[in-house]
């Protein structure tokens, strides 16, 4: 059985040595020895958060943890690699940037735009205060939101932004929603992208 | 089939948008395809049948043209000289 040897070294670096050791060795146990009982608390806590069972026993003043990687582990690994990252992007106004705003505009236009063509989609676009003009009759970008829309973009706009500005009734794409769903999306996000 | 302007500022890029829209044509800004130029920019994009006209009313309005190109599939870009 492997053993990792870990005293002497300072805090992350047991943790991380042992990560290594888990995604280079091919066997199933290792041993890892620490010298600290914070170091021995912390590569415990990675080791099972990867789904791996730990044992622990106290020799002299070290702490020898035998780590099992068992099947979970493989499986938390592929989990995380296949994982999509969830790209949200909030847009708070119908202009981009602050300046002049025939040029705002263009520059939004042109922004969502560019959002088609690139890859991966985000998985939610959230318009809030003056950004909810943009998914309303009369927007220039109607035809540009229902291309993202039909490639799977969800499309929220904030309810009472529709409702401040009288447009409750000429949502043309997407759904209204609410602060809540909002709130929750901005959480959920792996990242947030806010031009 | 498309065509497309592209200006060397963004001042002619809303002058030309706006006369072009105040003659009533169908006209769209869109990001300079990358396929084109790497440059950050807007372009103009309208029906290839209005190319003609569109020049013309440039021309007449002095509003400089850096180059044009016809869509010829959605990344085929042609350009005219």
């Amino acid at each position: 059985m492997p053993v990792v040897d870990c005293r002497g070294l300072a805090c992350p670096q047991p943790v991380i040595t042992t990560k290594q050791a888990l995604d280079q060795l091919k066997e199933e146990d290792i041993i890892v020895i620490v010298d600290n009982a914070s170091s021995c608390n912390n590569v415990e806590r990675f080791a099972k958060s990867q789904g791996c069972s730990v044992e622990i026993k106290g020799v002299g003043d070290d702490f020898y943890l035998h780590i099992r990687k068992g099947k979970v582990y493989d499986e938390v690994k592929g989990a995380q690699k296949e994982k999509p990252k969830r790209v949200l992007v909030y847009i708070n106004s119908h202009l981009l940037g602050v300046g002049d705003e025939k040029l705002g505009s263009i520059l939004m236009k042109t922004f969502l735009k560019t959002l088609g063509d690139l890859e991966p989609k985000p998985f939610r676009l959230i318009l809030i205060n003056s950004g909810v003009r943009l998914a309303s009759e009369g927007s220039e970008v109607l035809e540009t939101l229902r291309s993202l829309s039909e490639q799977g973009v969800e499309i929220l706009s904030c309810g009472t932004c529709l409702d401040f500005y009288g447009l409750k009734e000429k949502v043309k794409v997407g759904v209204i929603s609410n602060m809540y769903e909002i709130a929750h999306s901005l959480f959920e996000a792996d990242r947030l992208v806010s031009p | 089939m498309k065509c497309i302007f592209l200006y060397g500022s963004i001042h002619h890029v809303m002058k030309g948008e706006k006369l072009l829209k105040g003659k009533g044509m169908e006209v769209d800004l869109i990001p300079v395809p990358r396929e084109i130029s790497s440059d950050c920019g807007v372009a103009i994009e309208l029906p290839l049948g209005l190319k003609e006209n569109v020049l013309h009313l440039f021309r007449e309005n002095k509003i400089s043209i850096l180059e044009c190109y016809i869509k010829a599939g959605s990344r085929e870009f042609a350009e005219i000289k």
